[in-house]
């Protein structure tokens, strides 16, 4: 896995994804690109983010659909009135969202041969291991509930 | 996965830290400063979120994680979790308080917040030497 750490002389993408796996692998992707991620959980978190940090924020990838006070489109609406010099796109699914990352790869500062589907296959890889692991997890608490 | 990072200083390129924490300034400040030092980071905002990464199979050696974080699976539980299914990963506990005498035991280290970001960077640096 490559996180890279942070390239003072990048753009920093600020990534607003309430799925942990997504958020994770689309942010390590763009890391990988030569961006600096800041990696926000909903719009509330993206909110404080944009309000209180005072390193340059670039671009937002935002979802829509997202828990918490406001969704991916009112955060768009806010940052338009309030930090109009931010460039938004909001990804309404998941495979948007790879997309999306991709095409700034495409133009990001370390350009290279990404393909859509390595990451759209990454994530089902991470998101099917997790559902594996949650089921063999409460398999193991049912028999050891059995055999007591 | 490709493990080495490409920007990452190579020392640490290979380890991953996975940093649990519901304050997403703190989580910005300890995550930037990580990656500074060249580890690879993954980041959760609150238990379950840390539960989900484990359990993906991304490879985690050292977990920092708050033990007051929302949510319905909660932190202490979640130091359980790691301790019992992956005991060879490094535990760091960050807390306002002292934790019980009992958590405190089971864990790596623990860290009073706030904190001062370089003496745990050296911490988790000694930790992972």
């Amino acid at each position: 896995m490559s996180m890279g750490a942070p390239n003072p002389a990048a753009q920093t993408v600020l990534v607003v994804e309430d799925e942990v796996l997504v958020r994770m692998a689309v942010s390590q992707q763009l890391r990988d690109c030569g961006y600096n991620v800041v990696e926000a959980a909903n719009a509330d978190e993206a909110l404080i983010v944009l309000e209180h940090h005072k390193a340059a924020m670039h671009i937002v990838l935002s979802g829509v659909e997202m828990p918490g006070s406001m969704d991916g489109f009112a955060l768009a609406t806010w940052i338009r009135k309030n930090r109009p010099d931010l460039r938004v796109i909001l990804a309404a699914s998941v495979s948007r969202a790879v997309k999306a990352a991709m095409e700034l790869c495409s133009s990001g500062p370390l350009p290279g041969k990404y393909e859509p589907h390595n990451l759209l296959d990454r994530i089902r890889r991470l998101k099917a291991t997790r559902a594996a692991r949650k089921f063999f997890g409460r398999w193991r608490q049912f028999t050891t509930r059995m055999r007591r | 996965m490709n493990c080495a990072s490409p920007i990452g200083k190579p020392q640490y390129g290979r380890l991953t830290i996975l940093v649990a924490e519901d304050d997403i300034l703190v989580r910005m400040m300890v995550t930037e400063e990580l990656r500074k030092q060249g580890f690879n980071v993954a980041e959760a905002k609150n238990a379950d979120e840390a539960l989900s990464i484990f359990h993906s199979g991304v490879p985690i050696h050292l977990v920092l994680t708050d033990i007051q974080m929302p949510g319905p699976h909660d932190d202490v539980r979640l130091a359980a979790t790691i301790r019992a299914e992956y005991p060879d990963v490094k535990l760091v506990v960050a807390s306002g308080h002292l934790p019980e005498k009992e958590l405190r035991q089971e864990v790596d280290g623990f860290v009073l917040k706030p904190y001062n970001i370089s003496k745990l960077v050296s911490f988790i640096k000694a930790l992972l030497d």
